[in-house]
């Protein structure tokens, strides 16, 4: 039986990370993106989804900077922000960089997590 | 105002269970001693209770209950929406019982989550869910971060400010110090907001919620059981429900919620508009929340709640009454506060508020967030 790191849906997103390359669900039917991926499109059903490769280019939606320890080891402060990407979907993600307010242009950058695939960050680029 | 008769469902009983810090119960129990006192509101027994809705209490929640209560129901419902879950029972029960397939309906909770030790983090979420896969690894600590991000936005978008914030915090607490049962009583100063602590900007500990033991019991009933109530029962004329996501990512737009549909659903029933609310319970479970309910029910335009809460239209004396019984952020907030701010809301109904009692209030809107600013329900209440 294959062992998955996520879902069996989800897969094809955690393989394209491991190489570096942000990828999401895109049925030409609803000409729109879907990030997470899902068995079809959410809402509409619509289930003639190819996977494309995302510029990794955004605009950060809203950001907070965690400043109290909640999560066990994971130190403070960081900043967890939602981001739009180019292409239309949004991901919550962090932000690595030492600023990062509403508005910021962001790109992906990958943190490595051992032998789980790497996870998409992004970095204020001006 | 349409006329209220076409209306047959009320809340004919309510109680809180012990609150604060509880040590010599347990939530079967707490529940157990809520459920006798807002029965005899209702004059009603424990025989009579037909129905039973609870959310969050053990595995399965609602046969815990009905066994540890000895009632045997015709009629269910451990809906989990989070903090709004019970308004949302409410709402089912009104169909429930204008179907004829229950008449009386105890709606119950509690929680000894302070004593305990223990409140919601993702924690429980599985690796391999689309949480653990997508959420978990942004280290969002939830729910104060989701809630975060929605305050940040609002500031962004609307200008909103920290006093503003503040004056929510502040308000629920001038309500809290008029009602003895609250947890927090003293003073809070715009300074002491800004020396509160930052937990994940823009919220203080200031805007949080307090962290307490809690719970109630709601009695719904039809017209039949009503009329012999021992205490005036309350008309429930307006209840609505939505949700729109779960994850925070899936939020189509992080200043309006499904509060909006829920609110518009249950003033359409009711056949009010925002004018007609006399006293009003939003949950307040940041200082945001007030906030986004201001704005999805319409009580001010979008973008203008700041605005309208600084003006001290929320105080005790302002033009629309809120949080007064010193809501989630100063009276007591059991992890899910919905059950409470309904029981506060019909007993302003009746006149029972001492010191914290909106005059000759008739209507009453209860409006409960649930889960990541995921689901709300609302009920507008009407003195019969």
């Amino acid at each position: 039986m294959t062992k998955y790191f996520g879902d069996p849906i989800t897969e094809p997103f955690w393989d394209a990370a491991r190489q570096h390359r942000l990828v999401a669900q895109y049925s030409p039917t609803d000409d729109a993106y879907q990030l997470y991926p899902r068995l079809y499109m959410a809402g509409t059903g619509s289930d003639d989804i190819e996977w494309r490769e995302l510029s990794g280019k955004g605009t950060v939606y809203s950001v907070t900077q965690v400043c109290r320890a909640m999560l066990g080891s994971v130190k403070v402060p960081y900043f967890s922000a939602l981001v739009d990407l180019d292409e239309g979907p949004r991901l919550l993600s962090r932000v690595v960089s030492a600023n990062c307010t509403i508005g910021d242009r962001v790109e992906v950058q990958w943190e490595a997590r051992g032998d789980d695939p790497p996870f998409p960050v992004f970095r204020v680029v001006s | 105002m349409t006329d209220l008769s076409k209306h047959k469902a009320f809340i004919a009983g309510v109680a809180e269970t012990p609150l604060g810090e509880v040590y010599d119960h347990t939530e079967q129990s707490m529940i157990a001693l809520a459920a006798r006192e807002a029965l005899a509101e209702a004059g009603l027994t424990l025989a009579d209770v037909d129905g039973l809705a609870c959310a969050h209490i053990g595995m399965m929640r609602v046969l815990e209950m009905a066994e540890y209560l000895g009632v045997q129901p015709r009629w269910m419902d451990g809906t989990e929406l989070g903090g709004t879950s019970f308004l949302s029972h409410v709402t089912h029960a009104i169909a429930a019982i204008e179907a004829g397939m229950a008449s009386v309906v105890l709606v119950a909770y509690a929680s000894r989550q302070r004593t305990k030790g223990v409140w919601i983090s993702d924690a429980g979420m599985e690796a391999n869910s689309t949480w653990g896969q997508f959420s978990t690894p942004a280290r969002l600590p939830a729910p104060i971060g989701q809630f975060a991000l929605a305050a940040a936005r609002h500031m962004y978008q609307y200008g909103t400010t920290e006093a503003q914030f503040a004056e929510v915090a502040m308000t629920a607490r001038a309500w809290a110090k008029l009602n003895p049962k609250a947890w927090a009583q003293s003073d809070m100063t715009l300074a002491d907001y800004h020396a509160s602590p930052m937990i994940s900007t823009p919220i203080r500990q200031a805007d949080c919620c307090l962290r307490t033991d809690g719970g109630g019991v709601l009695i719904v009933t039809g017209e039949a059981h009503a009329k012999n109530a021992a205490k005036r029962p309350v008309r429930i004329i307006g209840a609505g429900e939505a949700a729109s996501h779960f994850n925070i990512s899936e939020m189509p737009d992080l200043t309006v919620t499904p509060g909006a549909d829920s609110g518009r659903r249950a003033f359409e029933m009711a056949g009010i508009t925002p004018a007609d609310v006399d006293v009003f319970q939003p949950y307040d479970a940041f200082t945001i929340t007030p906030l986004l309910a201001l704005e999805d029910l319409g009580f001010c335009d979008r973008g203008a709640a700041g605005e309208f809460v600084a003006a001290g239209h929320m105080r005790p004396g302002g033009k629309l009454p809120s949080m007064t019984s010193g809501g989630g952020l100063s009276y007591c907030h059991p992890g899910q506060f919905g059950i409470l701010l309904t029981i506060e809301a019909v007993r302003q109904l009746r006149g029972e508020c001492g010191a914290r009692q909106v005059p000759d209030a008739s209507i009453a809107v209860g409006h409960g967030f649930g889960g990541f600013l995921s689901a709300n329900s609302t009920l507008v209440l009407a003195r019969d």
